[in-house]
């Protein structure tokens, strides 16, 4: 259970950094701001993966967030799979937000305000996604995920192709979750429960398909 | 709690006559004091009432024999939902209007008849706390006709030839479609000799559902559902802050809140009345989205937005009426979650307006870099009304959907594709609108444009909030409302 405690604070040190991160406009207030918030997070998610990878799975669920009359509850299972990725995660996004510090400076014209609060928020969402086990949760963060990396696609506002390609990212992405939207609803349908472990559930007692002679 | 929602039914209208003589600055104090001490009230009746029902009598009419005493207050989870949005937008609405209507509104850069604004302003959170108060379909009707009413002398305020015309034709469309709302009053007292919720139950079946469609025609003319649509766009003569009531929290949201009063509290509606009103929620929302894209001006542009949402909100309730309590949960949150989000949008764009002269999406450019908070504002807006989340307009559109798709039925599966097909496609636009607005260089008309003052500003913060955590008091409430 500790580990997962270790997870939740590494999104709260995520979330609390990127509203730091909006108070003030200077890139040498906001820049280590989001470097210490980055690190702190980002090691922790590392020890959560080398725990788990050491000692086997973890899994807990907040129960307080689960919504009345639909079958979604916030669950975090941490396996060698997620833990593989959470780990990647946090050494990458450490070594993007250090490469940042001396990259962003050269928008003179860019708020970094735009710029760092969408990325600690997209780092969150990207380590929720590889260790959330509730389909419902996982759309919600994926969904989320795409929104903050819009906001970082059109980081250069005034430049047309910028504009055009975070257009065309967006809407995209936003169409194709529709599928994932379905999948979410029909799986809550069959088995009224959205947790990852009652998909193979389904399969089960399905027939299998018959073949063609 | 009697006299806690005697105080809060009165102060408004009382409110409305203090501030009526009123000028300027007078007129701006005594209007935000009256409607913060509205919201004060409305917020603590909510949390007295703790999700149940308090019913109280207090007069009858002694020429009219009805079972139970006509007049009377009542509260249960669904007026306190519908209270919540009433008061809290109409508290947030009344204080923007105090650096809204000034001399340095581009747009409309005049103090004067603020009086009369905030007097039809207050009236009109006065009429609609009536009627979610009200505890019969009677005093509902009468709180009904107040709304249309003071909807007129909104509309109508700028008293221009359009704004007057635009007036009388809500009035005459919103009213004429009341008058099936009398008829069913009609059929209810002479079958049963009662206008309570339950009287409808009581009715053989073939007039329960002529007096329910009754009813609906009533709701639709004042939803701006099919075929009662044409008023709302020409509305947008109002004041934008009186816009955003109007669509927000009062008004169109009258005919969502009498459907929603009629399937839960007569539990007598019956389905083809539902499928009815699921066809034509369906066909409203397409009808608002393919006018998105013919609109250049940002007000009508949200007028087409909440005709389609208002549709949202009937298929929610049209698929509970079919029976799927996911669907109907989803109808009365989305009733919320959008007029949390629409008020927001709306001063987004009366903040526009008034820093820039003019709504035109095409004039407007590079708004982002001159406006932080208004584009900011006006961003989690669309995004939050496209139904992207976290906000909260996801939450109810997925309830809507999946409740749709889980009645596994035909009907079931059209409509959820149809609504997942109008969200992208709306969400396309406006994704597209908060481009060509806020990003770029800076047009002509954006070029001196700046956030409007604290006054304004802070209606348009905690309303970004409210659209991130409506879902989160919201569904609470609602859980009530369906016996949980």
């Amino acid at each position: 259970m500790y580990l997962l405690n270790c997870l939740w604070l590494a999104f709260a040190i995520l979330l609390a950094g990127s509203v730091l991160c909006l108070v003030s406009k200077r890139h040498k207030v906001n820049g280590p701001l989001a470097m210490i918030s980055m690190a702190a997070a980002g090691l922790l998610a590392v020890f959560v993966a080398v725990q788990v990878w050491l000692n086997g799975p973890v899994t807990a669920g907040i129960d307080s967030l689960s919504i009345a009359g639909f079958p979604a509850v916030p669950v975090f299972t941490v396996d060698r799979l997620s833990a593989l990725f959470l780990g990647l995660i946090g050494i990458l996004s450490m070594a993007s937000v250090l490469y940042t510090q001396g990259y962003l400076p050269h928008y003179k014209s860019e708020d970094p305000r735009r710029y760092y609060p969408p990325f600690l928020l997209f780092v969150l969402c990207m380590m929720a996604v590889v260790t959330v086990a509730d389909l419902f949760y996982f759309l919600f963060f994926w969904e989320f995920m795409t929104l903050t990396s819009y906001f970082l696609v059109v980081y250069q506002r005034d430049n047309k192709k910028n504009l055009e390609a975070g257009f065309l990212y967006f809407f995209m992405t936003h169409v194709t979750s529709a599928g994932l939207i379905l999948v979410t609803i029909l799986f809550s349908g069959w088995t009224g429960s959205l947790s990852f472990t009652a998909i193979p559930e389904i399969y089960r007692q399905r027939p299998p398909p018959t073949r063609p002679c | 709690m009697f006299t806690l929602l005697l105080v809060l039914l009165f102060i408004p209208f009382i409110g409305a006559f203090v501030t009526a003589p009123l000028q300027q600055r007078k007129a701006d104090v005594a209007a935000v004091i009256m409607a913060g001490a509205v919201m004060l009230a409305a917020i603590s009746a909510i949390i007295w009432a703790g999700g149940g029902r308090f019913d109280y009598s207090l007069a009858g009419l002694p020429w009219l024999t009805v079972p139970f005493p006509l007049f009377g207050i009542q509260v249960d989870p669904l007026s306190s939902l519908m209270l919540l949005a009433i008061t809290v937008v109409g508290f947030l609405i009344v204080l923007y209007s105090a650096g809204y209507m000034s001399e340095l509104n581009k747009e409309h850069p005049t103090q004067a008849e603020k009086d009369r604004y905030y007097f039809f302003t207050l009236l009109f959170v006065g009429a609609m706390t009536g009627l979610v108060l009200s505890r019969n379909f009677f005093q509902i009707f009468l709180f009904w006709e107040l709304t249309t009413l003071c909807s007129w002398g909104l509309i109508s305020h700028k008293r221009s030839s359009v704004a007057v015309q635009a007036g009388f034709k809500a009035m005459v469309i919103t009213a004429g479609a009341g008058l099936f709302f009398i008829a069913a009053l009609l059929i209810m007292y002479v079958k049963t000799g009662s206008f309570e919720f339950s009287a409808l139950g009581q009715l053989p079946p073939t007039l329960r559902l002529t007096a329910v469609i009754f009813l609906l025609i009533g709701a639709w003319g004042k939803s701006a559902q099919l075929p009662f649509s044409s008023w709302l766009p020409t509305a947008m003569e109002a004041p934008t802050p009186a816009s955003a009531y109007l669509h927000a929290a009062a008004m169109v949201k009258a005919g969502v809140y009498l459907t929603a009063r009629t399937i839960i509290s007569s539990q007598a509606v019956p389905a083809q009345a539902g499928y009815l009103m699921g066809g034509l929620a369906v066909a409203t929302m397409f009808f608002g989205l393919i006018l998105y894209f013919f609109q250049d001006d940002l007000k009508r542009l949200l007028a087409f937005s909440t005709i389609a949402h208002l549709g949202y909100m009937f298929l929610g309730m049209s698929l509970g009426v079919a029976g799927s309590r996911l669907a109907l949960q989803g109808g009365l949150l989305h009733l919320i979650n959008h007029a949390f989000t629409k008020t927001l949008l709306f001063l987004a764009v009366g903040a526009i307006s008034c820093a820039t002269g003019t709504r035109s999406i095409k004039a407007l450019s590079g708004l982002g870099r001159k406006m932080p908070v208004t584009a900011a504002a006006f961003i989690i807006g669309a995004l939050s009304i496209s139904g992207v989340p976290p906000f909260n307009i996801f939450w109810s559109k997925f309830f809507i959907i999946a409740g749709a798709i889980q009645l596994n039925s035909a009907w079931g599966w059209t409509v959820g594709l149809l609504a997942i097909v109008e969200s992208l496609a709306g969400f396309a636009w406006f994704l597209a609108v908060v481009h060509r607005v806020f990003f770029g260089p800076a047009s002509p008309a954006a070029a001196a444009a700046a956030d409007p003052p604290p006054v304004m500003l802070i209606p348009l913060l905690v309303l970004m909030v409210l659209s991130l955590l409506s879902p989160v008091f919201g569904l609470a409430i609602i859980t009530r409302i369906m016996g949980g």
